[in-house]
This record gives C-alpha cells, structure tokens and sequence, in this order.
C-alpha cells in the first residue's frame, strides 16, 4: 500500500539531514504508529508523505505511484490531523467542516454528525478561533474523517485531550481501520500507539532504529519475568521470577503450587522502556 | 470548477464580513458620500492676492481692475504699503504701475525667486492687460478650436468621484487579499488548504471574486449617491471588475513575500503612495510625465473619468490595454502564489 524506502531531507541545504534512511511499509488496513520524542524527524517524514515537503531523496509510492508524480486529486483519498490544529477561526466548527467538505470530489460525510462524534455538537455554531485546545484538536480530526479517507495521517491526534475524549477518538480510529483505512498514526504518547497500531517504529535522530509489532517488541527487548504477591503467615511478600533461567521457572512452579499467590503479574516492558533502551532518551 | 470557487467565494466572503477592518470600510464610504454631497463645495473660490499700485496720472490701471472686479482691498496708495503687503502675505504678489499708457512701466514685488518661466508669464500678462486698456488686444491674435464637443462644466466637489473609486476602491483587493494570506499563514489553514484537492486558481479567484463584488457595492454606492444615474452602468461595472481584479492580482504577487503586516507595511505602502501619483496628473493636467502614464492607475482614472463626465474620448485601447495587464498580472499571481504559497518547503 504506503512505500518508504531510503528517505532523507535535509532543510539546510547543508547536508544536515533531519531525516537519513527512513524506510518503512504500511499495508493496507493497518496502523503504523511513528514513536518518538520531539524533534526526533517524524513529522518531516508525514510532511513529505503528505506533499507538503518536497521528496529530496529517496522513495515514497502509494500502490507503486510515486508521492513527485501525484496530483491534487490524490488529496480527495486522505486525510490528515495536523499536530498544531491549523483552521479558519472565524469560521465557526461547523462552516470549518462544511467549506473542507465543499473542496473534495468525493462523497463526504455530513459534518454535524462527525461534530457529534468528536462531542462538539453544542459548539457547532461557535467560531473555531474561540474553541479550547483540545477543542480544536478534535475539530481537525474530525475534518480528516470528512471524505471518508482511504488513508489518514495523524499526528498527536489525542494530544491534551481528557482521558474520555481520547478513547472516544481512539474508538473512531479503530472503526475507520476496520473500514480499512490505511493510517500513520505519529506520537510520543506510548500508551495510544501500544492500544491502537499494529506496528510502530521507533524514530530517533531521524533515523528508525525499530520496527515491528508492539507485542514483539516486547517480547524481543523486554525481560520475561513475573512478580507474584505470596501470603506468607500474615506478611505480604513480593518475589520476580525471570522465567528464562531455570531455577526461577523451578521456583516459580512450586509457588504456584504452594497456593499462597494472591497476585500475579508478567512484568513485559512498556514500549518507552524499550525506546529508553534502544535510544537513551525519553519518549517526551 | 464553478462549485468548487463558489465554495472558496462563500469562505473567503463570510470571512471579509467578519473582519472589522470590513466594518471601517463601511464607516469611510458612509464619510466619504457625506463629504463630497455635504462638505466639499461647489466650487472653489480663490482670493486676487494681487496687490496693486497705480502711480500714473490717470489711473487708468485701478479703474480697469476695479471694473474687472478686484476687490479696493487690493488697491493701495503707496509703493511701501505694497512692499508691507507682500511682507506680510507670502502668497501674494505686488504691482505697481508708473508712466502711461504709451509709456508704462511695472515693477513686480515678490517673495523669493521667480523662475524665467513665471517671469514671462508675468510678463505676457501685464502686456495682455496693457493691451486691452489701449484696445490693441486683439481676439483675433490666437483662435480657439474645439476638437470635441465642449463639455458641462463639472461640479467641483464630483471631480473626486474618480479619484475615490480609484484610490479606495480598487486598492481595497490589494491591501486586502495580502491579510488574507497572512491571516492564513498564521492559522496554518493554509496548510490544510495545501492538502486539499483546491488549486491555486481557485484560491486566488474566489479572494478576487470577493474583493470585486465589495468593490461594486462601494463604488456603486458612492456614485450612486453622489453623482447620480446619469452615466453608463455597463462601463462603469466592467471598469470596477477589471480594476478591483488588477489590483488584488497585484496585492498577490507582492503579498507572497511577507509573512505579516508588518513585514509588508514599508513596500506595501510605498507602492500605494507611487500608485497615488496620477492624482496630480488629475490635478494638474500639465503634469503627465511619461513614467506616470505607466502607472495602471493613471489610465483607470481616465476611465472613470469619461464614464462619470463624458468628453467624448474614446478610450478603448486604454481599456483593452487594463485588460492586457490583468491578464499578466494574474498569470504573475498565479505562478508566486503557486511556488512561494501553495509549494513553500517544496
């Protein structure tokens, strides 16, 4: 579906590359999440997917035609959520909606009902430049979804969003994958990439330096031990068992005979550990 | 095409409206109608700064000018009360007059220096008037020959008509379609636009069709109500269209270079000052270098001109040519606007 091979850019023109090697494939229907800190190079890599940065080198192809070769009426096919929401804010919620959906050549979806899902129906009639931050987030994601795009990009699309608005916006990606939306989900928030993608890849000084699964990832990086809770008189004790040495597994099989468990958790890495791990740096 | 550009017309429109700047466009037009129908008169009225000396024996001079209709005032009694009145008014000049007839003589009192054209203008005024006293002035010395049918003299305060729809009306695409873009430029929604399947064309012809109905409804307004129906509604439209098309085109082209006002204010202004410069031609008819005709102002105030006061003119190459330079000033707009707006970082 999306092809990224050997990517770089450089602003400078100095041969500074904000982004070197970048290569990667999305299929169709599935979520590739880009992870990584600010500056790391993951929206210079969606800029250029996206045409608004000029491919300087390397290749990106969707469905083997080349991002230099598209046209505008590429555009009717996808949707990006910008990071920094970008709309007319004299234009209310509403017009915002209705005048994007007037630029497609596509079906489009009526825009009171996505401002009802993103739970922006009541300031509908409200001028965009008044709404809250995480208003306008809302407002952007939901003109990505306006022509039912095969395609979406989103950046930071949960970015300072309440807890029950991010699963709202989370359940709408998930729907629009299940419709078979292809989407490029870039973050720095690992818990929404670990709920939502298929697949992330780990960006740092604009280079990848991980791609895969977020369960592989785990499993390829992360220690495979478990941390029981054991009743032992009226004490509570806390022991990890690293099942990949023998006498741990061995002891661990008699605690779990010993019927003293009162809980038990696998102790897998959470997806920032394994980026710390692999970058020495945080996420955030 | 059309749906889509009606689409940008319908944004860009209900966005015009919400800009106050829109509001104060409004108040000017109101002020603008109230003083050329209220405040500028008729016609103006000069005052004779002559001041005038007659030391001859008959005094024919002062009787002659009397008679012509200067004021006593301007007639005084000594050669230092001449000199004291120039004195005091700098914009006065003196005259005083000795010998006769056959024989006169002037001495001419003024502040400063006078160039040798002014002198000979002096000159030929003070034999033009010796001349008709002794009645060798003769009519037959020069003709006059009208090449087109005279027309009615033009109230004065309706002269500023062209000189308004011009300098207000037609500028308004100008300095307006460069806020547009900064204003979207610092929304970012320029970049969503860029992800759009909207084109150039359309972004530029919707803010175009924007500024060119607003500037109908004013320039339509302030003749209407001030110069009245009797003109030529069809040429009048075509020359607000062409001129409020020009000029946004223009905006465009020099509006892709900045990012805010700010940036913009010292070119921005300065092109609407040199823009300004044909209303001295208008003014002044004498003055018309060549470099002032080049101005596309200039000849849309020749238009306007004709339209509201009709000489006879024909100004159709004159025409033709505003809409030759439209034409290139759009294919200029369209490929700025195209690689420094729609492709910046590409």
């Amino acid at each position: 579906m999306i092809n990224v091979k050997g990517l770089y850019h450089d602003y400078s023109g100095k041969g500074k590359y904000a982004v070197s090697d970048i290569s990667f494939h999305i299929k169709k229907g599935e979520i590739l999440g880009f992870l990584g800190p600010s500056g790391a190079g993951k929206s210079t890599v969606q800029n250029i997917m996206i045409g608004l940065l000029k491919l300087q080198k390397g290749e990106v192809s969707y469905d083997g035609r080349s991002v230099s070769r598209l046209d505008n009426s590429f555009y009717n096919n996808i949707g990006v959520s910008f990071e920094h929401p970008n709309l007319y804010t004299r234009l209310t919620g509403y017009e915002n909606l209705k005048y994007f959906a007037g630029l497609f050549k596509v079906p489009t979806r009526d825009p009171m009902e996505l401002l009802d899902q993103v739970g922006l129906i009541d300031s509908a009639n409200k001028k965009a430049g008044a709404y809250s931050k995480g208003m306008k987030q809302r407002l952007v994601f939901a003109r990505a979804l306006i022509n039912n795009p095969n395609i979406l990009f989103l950046d930071e699309p949960t970015s300072g969003l309440d807890p029950t608005t991010a699963n709202k916006i989370k359940a709408m990606i998930k729907k629009r994958q299940e419709d078979g939306c292809t989407i490029l989900l870039t973050t720095h928030n690992m818990f929404a990439a670990d709920e939502l993608c298929d697949r992330v890849a780990f960006i740092n000084d604009g280079k990848i330096v991980a791609c895969d699964s977020p369960r592989n990832l785990k499993l390829q990086y992360g220690e495979k031990s478990v941390l029981v809770e054991l009743q032992e008189g009226k004490e509570i004790s806390k022991k990890i068992f690293f099942l990949d040495n023998e006498k741990d597994r061995k002891s661990f099989n008699e605690v779990v005979n010993s019927k003293n468990i009162q809980t038990i958790h696998s102790q897998e890495a959470t997806l920032e550990q394994i980026f710390i791990r692999l970058t020495g740096r945080e996420l955030a | 095409m059309l749906k889509g550009l009606m689409n940008l017309f319908k944004k860009d429109m209900i966005i015009a409206l919400r800009n106050s700047l829109f509001w104060v466009l409004i108040v000017t037009l109101i002020l603008m109608i109230g003083m050329v129908r209220f405040l500028i008169p008729d016609e103006i009225q000069l005052t004779d700064n002559r001041l005038i000396f007659d030391n001859s024996q008959d005094k024919a001079l002062e009787k002659a000018l009397l008679y012509g209709g200067l004021s006593e005032e301007n007639i005084l009694q000594s050669e230092e009360e001449v000199i004291e009145g120039v004195r005091e008014n700098s914009q006065s000049i003196g005259i005083i007059y000795e010998g006769s007839l056959e024989s006169p003589r002037f001495t001419v009192v003024h502040h400063g220096k006078i160039n040798p054209q002014q002198k000979k203008l002096i000159d030929a005024s003070l034999k033009g008037l010796m001349s008709a006293l002794t009645g060798t002035n003769t009519e037959e010395a020069y003709q006059l020959e009208f090449i087109r049918p005279q027309a009615p003299p033009i109230s004065k305060k309706l002269t500023t008509i062209p000189t308004l729809l011009v300098f207000e009306v037609l500028i308004l695409g100008f300095m307006y379609i460069a806020l547009f873009m900064f204003q979207e430029k610092e929304e970012g929604s320029i970049r969503a636009y860029r992800i759009s399947p909207g084109n150039t064309s359309q972004y530029i012809l919707s803010k175009t069709l924007v500024f060119t109905v607003v500037g109908l409804v004013y320039g339509f307004s302030l003749v209407l109500l001030t110069v009245g129906t009797d003109f030529n509604f069809l040429y009048l439209a075509l020359t607000i269209v062409l001129g409020s098309a020009l000029y946004t085109f223009l905006g465009g082209i020099v509006g892709v270079f900045f990012n805010n006002i700010s940036e913009w204010f010292a070119i921005g202004v300065s092109l609407l000052v040199i823009n300004m410069i044909p209303i001295i031609s208008s003014l002044y008819p004498a003055f018309s270098p060549k470099f002032v005709t080049y101005i596309p102002s200039y000849s849309i105030l020749l238009i306007f001109n004709e339209i509201l006061f009709p000489t006879g003119k024909q100004l159709f190459s004159t025409t033709l040519a505003i809409v030759a330079l439209t034409i290139v000033a759009y294919i200029a707009c369209h490929l700025l606007v195209e690689n420094k707006l729609m492709k910046e970082g590409r």
